[in-house]
């Protein structure tokens, strides 16, 4: 942009990419829900992932709301993970394990961690942005490209689940 | 009362995400774009998967090749020696005509890559003789993973358990109850068997349990129970090893006290898939708004289906129904489904437009279904499902695998490939043309004749850090035809 005579700070700022500015203001937020759905171990895995394929897009900048679109993609990357590690974790737990959730204390992660796993992964993903970001429901339907018929039905099961083991 | 699951709730989440890790930096995003090359070793699977079908060809399994009367046409088989020809029929999508019984939600659908596939014969459902009872039985590899070589390797309360917190029983009289999941479950020869009876209750499940008598056939455990048993096996529910040509459901899972149902719908091996494609997500939408009665499905694998029952017990009738919407149907119906797929896609609103190669390109994308259309200026046209067609109409960054078939038997295949790839520099194909367009990713879009009716492979060339020389795309070949 030299040639353009804009001032040296200007130049530096091209020096990155136009995304890192949004990205950085994101960040935070897209680990917290990538973690909420899949677990601190392959939240890092998961937004880089997919927000890194995102990012090479050539028509990036044809995206109005980047930072509904980075959700979006973070939450479908997910479920692509959940679901496939599902059943196996499932069966393991049944035939290994046959751990039983009697009661779920809220405040422990491990305990937390099991009782997610019993949501699907657009469940776990309404469920934060409804209770951690507090989110109103259009809010969410709009960032997960979904109904709102479909965010208030999947957050009753998400809530019916849970509420038996947050007695 | 529901303020306080509320702020329950909010603590969890609080809990849940309390540890989430640092962010990848911008830096740490640049190198892995670069190093990235998943688009492209992603478009190398279904060659895996084409192997896999062609291995079972040739283990003598009944492999159906598309013909003008629909019948098995050895003679039209493509010569397999010839240079990146894999012969096959590869289908855009897996359709399995059917209709929900009312009230019946199907709130989830996942591909089921982790499973059993082709474990038919594994599940099973049991009625009381009275038909007031009923339940399934499922059974899968112990968590070793492994089918011990005997019995008694079997009977090792260990086998199975990386903790050993609580021994897994090993008969079906130990059997252990759940009550969160409302199953019974033991290890038996090294299969893992849940029993879930449909009015959730334990005392049904011991009655059935003690009805049953396990056999050992190979590596395989499967449950009869004698003639004079209170219960009778089911066999008109589940698929079995003949009916499998045109898919259905192989197994049932009665997993929660709400009335949730887990169907494994397994493919119809016989017709050939691709593995690039994907369940449909959302699909929740798809049934519960619009008045599609079939239902589509794309996978190379099992398909897990979480539905929810009308009543929210699962009565008997209720899932005896729901079995029964997913029993097999014939070669013939399964075949003349498949054009409302294309109806489907074409009523979805169109999110991106473009063209290429004189053909106008419409993207589109509503309510869990996507796809792409595409009309040639003399107005012949065709659709296909592709998911993954993003919000502004970018098709999914993988390889261009799958072909549409247009109205004037001619065939198309649309894709994406990631910036810097340049496929099929030397078709190996007459007629196959390919096309960039600047925006995003490149749109590629190869041009078939009609009379060519094969899949086939094409090497990839310019990729800069990507797989070694010789990495080839997989194009399969176009859907069916419908004569």
């Amino acid at each position: 942009m030299s040639s353009t005579g804009e001032p040296a700070t200007e130049v530096r700022h091209t020096d990155e990419p136009p995304w890192a500015q949004v990205y950085r203001a994101e960040s935070p937020r897209l680990m917290r829900l990538a973690t909420a759905i899949v677990g601190p171990a392959d939240a890092y895995d998961l937004v880089a992932d997919t927000v890194g394929r995102v990012v090479r897009r050539a028509d990036l900048h044809t995206i109005d709301d980047l930072p509904a679109y980075l959700t979006l993609v973070v939450v479908n990357g997910a479920t692509d993970r959940v679901r496939s590690d599902r059943r196996r974790t499932d069966r393991e737990e049944r035939a290994g394990r046959l751990m039983v959730t009697s009661s779920v204390d809220p405040t422990n992660a491990l305990d937390v961690r099991r009782a997610l796993d019993r949501l699907s992964p657009q469940q776990r993903a309404i469920a934060y942005l409804v209770y951690w970001e507090d989110m109103t429901i259009p809010d969410v339907a709009h960032r997960l490209d979904v109904s709102e018929g479909t965010v208030r039905r999947q957050l009753a099961r998400a809530k019916d689940r849970l509420r038996e083991v947050l007695k | 009362m529901n303020d306080l699951l509320d702020d329950r709730l909010r603590t969890m989440m609080r809990t849940a995400t309390a540890d989430a890790p640092e962010a990848p930096t911008v830096d740490d995003l640049q190198v892995i774009t670069v190093v990235s090359a998943e688009p492209r070793r992603r478009s190398l699977r279904p060659i895996a998967a084409a192997a896999a079908v062609m291995a079972v060809a040739a283990a003598g399994a009944l492999v159906w090749w598309p013909s003008g009367n629909g019948g098995p046409q050895p003679a039209d088989t493509p010569d397999s020696t010839e240079a990146g020809v894999v012969p096959g029929s590869y289908l855009d999508a897996y359709y399995l005509p059917t209709e929900l019984p009312d009230g019946w939600q199907i709130v989830e659908m996942g591909r089921y890559t982790n499973g059993p596939v082709g474990y038919v014969g594994d599940s099973a459902v049991f009625e009381t003789r009275d038909g007031a009872g009923l339940a399934a039985l499922y059974l899968t590899e112990a968590a070793s993973g492994e089918v011990p070589a005997s019995t008694e390797a079997a009977l090792d309360p260990a086998v199975g358990s990386d903790t050993a917190s609580e021994p897994v029983p090993t008969s079906a009289s130990d059997a252990l109850w759940e009550q969160r999941d409302r199953w019974l479950t033991w290890n038996q020869d090294g299969r893992s068997v849940v029993l879930t009876p449909a009015d959730g209750q334990e005392a049904t499940a011991r009655s059935l349990a003690a009805d049953l008598i396990a056999i050992r056939d190979g590596d395989r455990v499967r449950f009869r129970v004698d003639e004079d048993a209170a219960w009778v096996q089911t066999a008109e529910y589940l698929l079995d090893g003949q009916t499998i040509v045109t898919g259905g459901a192989n197994w049932l899972q009665l997993a929660d006290d709400d009335g949730t149902v887990h169907v494994g719908i397994e493919r119809p091996i016989g017709l050939g898939l691709s593995d690039a494609a994907a369940p449909i997500p959302g699909v929740e939408d798809v049934f519960s708004t619009t008045t599609i009665n079939r239902m589509v499905v794309r996978a190379v694998g099992e398909i897990e289906i979480t539905a929810f029952s009308p009543s929210g017990s699962a009565s008997v009738d209720e899932l005896v129904s729901l079995l029964k919407s997913f029993e097999p149907v014939s070669e013939e119906e399964w075949l003349a489904a498949r054009p409302d797929a294309n109806e489907v896609v074409a009523g979805a609103t169109v999110v991106g437009t473009f063209e290429l190669l004189d053909h106008t390109v419409n993207a589109h994308r509503e309510g869990g279904i996507s796809g792409v259309c595409v009309e040639r200026s003399d107005g012949v046209s065709g659709c296909s499902l592709l998911p993954g067609v993003g919000l502004d109409g970018e098709l999914p960054p993988a390889a261009p695998t799958e072909g549409i078939r247009l109205s004037d038997g001619s065939w198309v295949a649309v894709g994406s490939i990631a910036n810097g790839l340049e496929p099929c520099d030397e078709p190996l194909l007459q007629g196959a043309r390919m096309a960039a367009v600047p925006n995003g990713d490149v749109q590629t879009m190869l041009v078939v004749p009609a009379d060519l009716d094969q899949s086939f492979t094409c090497p990839l060339t310019g990729i800069p850090d990507g797989p070694p020389t010789g990495a080839e795309m997989f194009i399969a070949n176009p859907p069916l035809a419908d004569d």
